[in-house]
């Protein structure tokens, strides 16, 4: 292989390197958790393995598979610190401290700075903004790395050969950076750079290619916190990170090099604020850019803080502080635009507040790069009992220096736009100044701070469609959007602006907030429910005390709407032309849908999607699932927004019949309005299929439907969703997906003789059956189970598969396929909310073991010791092979065995046997095995495991035609015995089996 | 990947190839009636044997219990792949010269693991050798000169 070119796929060992729980990069040092204690004799253990490296706190993995590498990591013994606390947000804190955080090796020039910013102007204290997610991979990227006899390294990955990064590299790498080299492949990537130092250091670590890959994280913390002094002169002065152009991958703030890395990475010293002339404009590249939107932030927020502390007006003194003949331009004609000054107190209790922010940097996009200033007028209204905000107006201008520049000019050219974005096409969002909106609804619908991001969206183009927004909604009436583009432009009103626009968002944003409420957000994105808590602190007067009771009065009459035996029917509608939807609403139908698995059920084996027949089987008798296309006859293509919405919560068709319950409306009730809206836009945009579905078959007397209104009496509550104040966002996130949209309750509590969910604690969620299978308590309420950490959900949620507990098969794997159209955060929330449910899951993995709860599961093959908890090995007894050794004198356990080695092992046995393509579940991590009855093991290896989409899932074939029942049997007891020794084994296994294979395969 | 798209676009011993199947259809009939490739073969059709490995990037897999869907962007080699009956890859000449087979129905899997693992240890010991073929089932007690052909493929590549 010669250096130059690019080493073969299958010539490449592959790597992974950790991120720690909390990564915080405070503009100089590595700020956040810290590695304790760290073994890695069992992952050296696993097979394929070749090296496990570490450098202070970075530990990476290569292996010959992606999948042995991941197993790898699941068997390190690792123990975080957590990452040092921040004050809380209005306190201020000392230069002194923020220096002392650093570690050693950086602490050096943290004092160093220390010591420049006090000279620079005395330290009354400093003030922190913090810009969440900064650190967040989007999980894209790959870069292979390779070692040349010499040691120099090389490395393949879409980025871009930048001198710092190789500086960085160097670095990292203990190399002279003439000795490292990137070629890039591709369009670069925002995240390529982590991956990029990476693959680096593992290669040279091995000496071998490495492919790197991102690593799949559930819900990394991640944060730019930086320090702002305010002293009490008129000058402001920005600690340390005011110019960090590019924050450092990862690797180097995890190995400690990023404090001592030269030239450009290096923080400049202190330098006044104000006034700005002078002050070198960062420049823009997209990879790393969060370091200027924090810089942004804290620079911007500072400034209205210190505005108001000297009682100025800080727009006034913003503009004036400027200083520069473009920038000074832009910012006038925006607030011209923007007009008076607004009506702070309404008469509908809402406060109003205006914020002003501009930012100066440069577009290294443009050809010849540009400065370009860009500015925010944002006029916020916030409801103080509720603690929504709404963007009320937004005045928004950027201005390209140097306009002679006939490039420059087409990209920006545009009249002032006056546009209103509720009858914005939002089809041409991407065009049109939408994209603003956009912005802001990003930063304010944050309720998840520590997202992992889609860069596209954050360029405003394309952006996904805001399926985030659960609590609290904006403000209904939509706001005004004002663009200014610069004068005088010649080329036609399309404007297409560039990212840097979007800088001042955060700044004016908070700033708008702190002149409404008086309240001051330091983080950004915004944590709404933080508002919110702090706006339920101030005095608030009472208000109205009638709107409780028309609200009862409403629910009462809903309430007898639902029962009534018999309900009205409701017209149908002409078909409606489904253009009328934008694409954005039936995108996000779309997603509600997948989300919802309506196509699961709605759909016959081979048939039409959702097109209906599927036969439901109950309890009860036989119920085909109706035809949910748009036709006319046999489908919903009639059914207005009532009628769908009807059926969704009240569980009612339009024709007035009751529904049954086996449509779980008993958890769609609590769907969004905004949510029915958009789903009901997706399925109404979907080819019609006619097809006539049979009524269902059902014993008497649960064929007379009027009954049902009785059965919704007992067990219908059509609340809509209430969001829990008291938790986060994320977590009332969570809890939507799982009990609207999702209804996992469906399957996943217990059911009464009458088919109604059981609910209350201990009931909830607390394990059910279905077709066979039996769907796992989610509360942590069942006995024999190892405890799932968040990321244990967020893995087996994504990629279908959770190393500790096994694979999702049977019923589970269709919802899997529906989750993979979720973003990550949707299903972080989930594992977040899942998570919580456990009994005392605050505490985690520490109370989890004072309750007993089993920690360790042992390979009896090798003794090897396998954390549960990520905490050190307890030790390797073997206990298994003693249990084994007990039982062995039964003859069916010696089958048992046997037929694993056979049938199984090759698979199923990663610690011996060939490295091999895909994913090798242990058994002994297996939920299956630990659960109360052995039903779903059976069913698993009588069915297998079929090809699920959008997981990482290979396949399982079914052994139903090579296994006699008592084969099946013997298999089942002998893995029982084998990999839950503490547990009983099963009873009458053998009948269960027969059972089972009598019953249909779905 | 979608178990619902027709056409799959595979790259195999390193040719694009494009096949109209349902996409849980196993990769080893694909590669057999779709692509003529029949150095995989059909043993168990559960995994168990090994007959039917292939290499997907680099990696031994059991081809009649992989989705072709599943392949998608990935690179495939077969037995072709790694030499032709006049020119044989080292591991398929230290087979021959070895004589190591009796029936040979398993000798494709026997050889693309030794392959694989050459490929990413190229010293391997005699343990790491054994528990490599584990798995791979041979019928007719073969199992002598197939470690004996093995070991001669790692010192020709030395």
């Amino acid at each position: 292989m010669t250096p130059d070119s690019l080493p073969a796929i299958a010539a490449c060992l592959h790597g992974y390197v950790l991120r720690p729980p909390q990564l915080r990069w405070d503009g100089s040092c590595y700020d956040g958790a810290r590695l304790l204690h760290f073994d890695d004799s069992a992952a050296r253990a696993v097979v394929g393995v070749v090296e496990v490296v570490r450098r202070r706190d970075l530990v990476g993995v290569v292996a010959a598979t992606p999948n042995q590498a991941l197993l790898a990591i699941d068997r390190l013994a690792l123990v975080w610190s957590e990452a040092p606390a921040l004050p809380a947000p209005s306190v201020p804190v000392s230069i002194a401290g923020a220096g002392a955080r650093g570690d050693a090796d950086a602490r050096a020039d943290a004092a160093a700075d220390a010591q420049a910013v006090a000279e620079a102007g005395g330290h009354a204290g400093a003030q922190r903004y913090r810009w969440l997610g900064g650190l967040a991979s989007t999980g894209e990227g790959w870069a292979i790395g390779t070692c040349g006899e010499a040691g120099d390294l090389t490395v393949w990955a879409p980025c871009r050969a930048e001198p710092a990064l190789l500086r960085e590299i160097a670095a990292v790498c203990g190399l002279e950076p003439q000795r490292v080299r990137i070629v890039t492949v591709g369009e670069p990537l925002r995240d390529a750079i982590d991956l990029v130092v990476e693959a680096a250091l593992l290669a040279q670590a091995v000496r071998r290619p490495v492919r790197v890959w991102p690593m799949p994280a559930a819900a990394l913390q991640s944060e730019i916190v930086l320090s702002v002094l305010a002293p009490a002169a008129s000058e402001l002065t920005m600690h340390a990170t005011q110019h960090a152009r590019r924050r450092p991958s990862i690797a180097a703030l995890l190995t400690g090099v990023a404090a001592a890395v030269p030239a450009e990475l290096r923080p400049e010293p202190p330098m006044p604020m104000a006034p700005m002339p002078g002050e070198p404009a960062p420049v823009w590249r997209d990879a790393g850019s969060d370091p200027l939107h924090a810089h942004v932030f804290a620079r911007e927020s500072a400034l209205d803080e210190q505005a108001r502390q000297q009682g100025q007006d800080p727009i006034e003194q913003r503009l004036a502080a400027i200083g520069d003949a473009d920038g000074m331009g832009l910012a006038g004609r925006i607030r011209q635009q923007a007009g008076a000054v607004i009506e702070r107190r309404r008469a509908d209790g809402w406060l109003a507040g205006r914020g002003f922010a501009c930012a100066q940097a440069i577009d290294a996009e443009a050809q010849p790069p540009a400065t370009v200033w860009s500015a925010w007028l944002v006029d916020v209204a916030v409801d103080p009992r509720s603690g929504a905000v709404a963007i009320e107006r937004l005045t928004v201008g950027q201005s390209p220096r140097g306009r002679d520049s006939a490039a420059l000019g087409r990209r920006m050219a545009g009249d002032v736009m006056n546009v209103d974005v509720a009858n914005l096409d939002v089809a041409n969002l991407d065009e049109r100044p939408g994209w603003v909106r956009a912005v802001a609804d990003r930063l304010l619908s944050a309720g998840e701070p520590w997202r992992s991001r889609d860069r596209s969206a954050a360029n405003g183009a394309a952006s996904r469609p805001a399926a985030n927004v659960v609590a609290p909604s904006l403000h209904p009436e939509a706001a005004a959007v004002e663009l200014i583009a610069e004068e005088g432009a010649t080329a036609p009103p399309v404007a297409v602006w560039t990212p840097l626009a979007e800088l001042p968002a955060s700044a004016a944003i908070a700033n708008a907030i702190r002149d409404a409420t008086g309240i001051r957000l330091r983080s950004a994105p915004f944590d709404l429910d933080e508002l919110r808590q702090q706006l339920e602190q101030r005095p608030v007067e009472r208000h109205r005390r009638w709107p409780w009771i028309t609200a009862a009065a409403g629910a009462a009459a809903g309430l007898f709407a639902a029962i009534a035996p018999w309900q009205a029917a409701i017209a149908t509608r002409p078909l409606v032309d489904p253009s009328v939807y934008s694409a954005e609403a039936i995108e996000r139908g779309r997603l509600i849908a997948s989300a919802g698995d309506c196509a699961v059920c709605h759909t016959r084996e081979g048939g039409a999607t959702n097109a209906g027949g599927r036969p439901i089987e109950t309890p009860f008798g036989v119920i085909p699932a109706s035809n949910i296309t748009p036709d006319r006859d046999t489908g919903i293509g009639g059914w207005s927004l009532e009628a769908f919405e009807r059926a969704m919560r009240q569980g009612v068709s339009r024709d007035g019949r009751h529904l049954y319950p086996a449509f779980p409306y008993t958890s769609f009730a609590r769907i969004s309005d905004a949510d029915m809206q958009a789903l009901y836009a997706y399925l109404m945009s979907q080819p019609p299929v006619s097809n006539a579905v049979t009524q269902p078959s059902l014993r008497f007397p649960f064929n007379l439907r009027p009954l049902l209104a009785g059965w919704k009496l007992l067990y219908h509550d059509a609340a809509p969703f209430e969001a829990d104040p008291q938790r986060s966002a994320q977590w009332n996130r969570g809890a939507y997906l799982v009990d609207a949209v999702g209804h996992c309750s469906a399957c996943h509590s217990p059911r009464d003789a009458l088919g109604g969910e059981r609910k209350g604690p201990g009931r909830y969620l607390s394990g059910g059956m279905v077709d066979g299978w039996q769907a796992p308590a989610l509360d942590g309420s069942a006995g024999g189970a190892k405890p799932w950490s968040e990321e244990d959900f967020f893995r087996y949620l994504r990629t279908g598969h959770s190393p500790r507990h096994g694979v999702a098969a049977g019923p589970m794997a269709p919802v899997l396929e529906g989750l993979s159209a979720l973003p990550d955060q949707d299903i972080a929330a989930i594992a977040h909310y899942l998570h919580s449910l456990r009994p005392g899951s605050t505490a985690g993995a520490a109370a989890a073991a004072a309750a007993g709860m089993p920690q360790e599961s042992v390979n009896a093959s090798t003794g090897v010791s396998i954390n549960a908890a990520g905490a050190a090995p307890i030790g390797a007894a073997p206990i298994a092979n003693n249990a084994i050794e007990a039982a062995a004198d039964t003859a069916a356990m010696l089958r048992g065995e046997r037929l694993f080695t056979g049938a199984c092992a090759a698979c199923h046995e990663p610690e011996r046997g060939p490295a091999m393509f895909g994913i090798k579940p242990l058994m002994a991590n297996s939920t299956k095995l630990r659960s109360e009855s052995p039903d779903s093991l059976i069913r698993v290896i009588l069915d297998g495991v079929p090809l699920t989409a959008g997981t990482e899932l290979g396949v399982m074939p079914p052994f139903r035609y090579s296994f006699s029942d008592r084969q099946v049997a013997d298999l089942v007891r002998y893995l029982r015995a084998r990999h839950a020794p503490d547990l009983p084994p099963w009873p009458d296994t053998e009948a269960g089996v027969a059972a089972l294979r009598a019953m249909p395969v779905h | 990947m979608s178990s619902c798209e027709r056409v799959h676009e595979i790259q195999v011993n390193r040719q694009r190839r494009a096949v109209d199947v349902a996409g849980d259809v196993p990769l080893l009939l694909v590669l057999r009636n779709e692509l003529g490739l029949n150095g995989p073969r059909f043993g168990c059709g559960l995994g168990e044997c090994g007959a039917c490995t292939v290499l997907i990037d680099g990696v031994a897999g059991r081809s009649c219990v992989i989705p072709v869907a599943m392949v998608k962007g990935r690179e495939v080699t077969t037995l072709e792949g790694l030499g032709t009956a006049g020119a044989p890859g080292p591991v398929q000449q230290a087979f021959i010269d070895h004589q190591a087979a009796q029936c040979g129905y398993c000798l494709n899997g026997m050889i693309m693991t030794v392959h694989a693992l050459l490929q990413r240890n190229p010293c391997p010991t005699d343990a790491e050798l054994r528990r490599e073929l584990d798995h791979n089932l041979c019928r007719c007690g073969a199992h002598v000169e197939i470690l004996e052909a093995a070991r001669a493929a790692i010192r020709r590549l030395d």
